[in-house]
């Protein structure tokens, strides 16, 4: 923590829980409270609230500003407060404002659903050997190995990066003595929101994250802030709840579901000859058009206009081929196959 | 031999003498700088230029707390972050390239917990 804010970070945030005093005779907790008091009056320093602690809030905790880490009942979105305290990255987002003047942030701000980055940074790869992380590829490759593997979960090895989006600098490096790589520590932790987390072995403090698997619980923090820093207040945020789980987005994707199953049941009670007649074939070419327009706008007008989390994609993507799937008689060979197999074993019957 | 027995003799005073050179703040790098007691609590922040010219001769080290003691110039002890001084000596530390951590698969599970060691022994 000291070597840390030698750096004068803008601010840190400590995700760990003194929950128990294990110190000793010779080992007090006297220069941790005077590092705490020492940088704590010029760099605001966030530590967990925690509901039962072996110390007193008086001596530990008096310079530096208490946060959320813990709470339930909100699914995997990341919520602004619980009671009157800010969770990190919403206070640290607070700070940000404040100092910046680029932003406001008001208090009962609704929670994240966290966007999770993919690639590392350009600081990542002068400090860690990164070879067993994914590298530069192309966007719109990753995300389409994404979207595979998510579908065809059982066909496609589990898509996943591997290593951290936020700049992860190993304890170790905290004691650089070389010039060079103090400069570096430096330009990496000066004027930087910096956590401190950790990943210990037998208390394992860790999240689902759908770009990396399981990573440790101080990156949802980090998340968070890049989400709020990157988003200021049009992050991403659940949509609005219609009955107990149900939201807005669920009936959105019902109604539509719907509407692509009223439609392909009128132009599947007679194909023959919806595809035979000319008006017909331009019904169901102009009904297709308006329903993928619908579907499109339904995805622009919730993630872009109101912010809401990224529409069921999986679900979406299966009504779009859906639709297509009539236009381009996906399955005809299949159906084809399916009718001479029917007719065989009704054969054999008789 | 006898010769050779006093020249190594003299070698080694010599050599003896150069590694016990005592441990000296050279420069500092900062204009003003925290006074810290022995357990890093801050007693005054002063001018560099207000403490005793360098070299200034270390009389204890903390290496745990990266702190190093001098007198002042009332002769008072006080204890200053390493961080802030050039020193001539020193640690260096070598770091090789770490691996990045990498994150565990979907169904990755620990269905181990940590043990509290020897200290709750301790306590009780």
């Amino acid at each position: 923590m000291r070597q840390i804010l030698r750096h004068e970070p803008k601010a840190l945030f400590i995700d760990l829980l003194y929950t128990h005093d294990r110190t000793t005779k010779a080992d007090s907790p006297q220069p941790l409270i005077n590092v705490l008091e020492r940088y704590g009056k010029r760099i605001p320093i966030y530590v967990p609230e925690i509901k039962e602690s072996a110390f007193s809030s008086e001596d530990l905790f008096a310079v530096t500003h208490p946060v959320v880490v813990q709470w339930q009942g909100h699914e995997h979105y990341y919520p602004s407060q619980i009671g009157s305290i800010d969770t990190p990255a919403f206070a640290m987002h607070r700070q940000f404002c404040k100092q910046t003047g680029k932003c406001n942030q008001p208090k009962n701000m609704p929670p994240i659903a966290i966007q999770w980055g993919m690639h590392l940074s350009t600081e990542q790869y002068l400090l860690t050997d990164n070879n067993e992380c994914l590298g530069k590829e192309n966007p719109m490759i990753m995300v389409s190995k994404v979207l595979l593997s998510e579908v065809f979960w059982k066909l496609v090895p589990e898509w996943r990066q591997p290593c951290a989006y936020s700049t992860t600098v190993p304890p170790t490096y905290l004691s650089a003595t070389l010039s060079e790589e103090k400069a570096l520590l430096s330009t990496i932790l000066k004027d930087k929101f910096v956590m401190l987390g950790a990943l210990i072995q037998g208390a394992r403090d860790e999240v689902y994250s759908p770009v990396h698997g399981k990573i440790a619980g101080v990156y949802l923090h980090a998340m968070a802030l890049d989400n709020l820093i990157s988003y200021h207040d049009q992050y991403f945020r659940p949509a609005p709840t219609i009955w107990r789980n149900i939201d807005l987005a669920d009936i959105t994707d019902c109604i539509l579901f719907l509407l692509v199953f009223v439609w392909r049941e009128k132009i599947s009670t007679n194909p023959k000859n919806m595809l035979s007649d000319n008006s017909q074939k331009r019904f169901v070419f102009y009904s297709a058009l308006a329903l993928l327009t619908l579907l499109f706008t339904v995805v622009v007008l919730f993630s872009y206009i109101f912010n809401f989390q990224p529409i069921n994609w999986v679900a979406q993507l299966t009504l779009i081929l859906s639709i297509v799937a009539v236009k381009i008689r996906l399955f005809a060979p299949l159906k084809k196959l399916l009718s001479y197999l029917k007719g065989f074993y009704q054969g054999e019957k008789i | 031999m006898i010769k050779k027995l006093l020249v190594m003799l003299f070698m080694c005073s010599v050599f003896g003498h150069i590694h016990a050179e005592p441990l000296a703040i050279v420069d500092f790098s900062v204009d003003t700088i925290e006074t810290l007691d022995s357990e890093g609590k801050v007693i005054a922040t002063v001018p560099v230029s207000s403490l005793p010219k360098t070299a200034i001769v270390v009389i204890e080290k903390n290496e745990d707390l990266d702190l190093v003691a001098i007198k002042d110039n009332s002769g008072e002890v006080v204890w200053l972050d390493t961080y802030y001084v050039k020193l001539n000596q020193g640690k260096v530390v070598d770091l090789p390239c770490y691996k990045i951590v990498t994150t565990g698969a979907k169904d990755s599970r620990e269905t181990g917990t940590m043990g509290f060691g020897g200290t709750c022994e301790d306590a009780n």
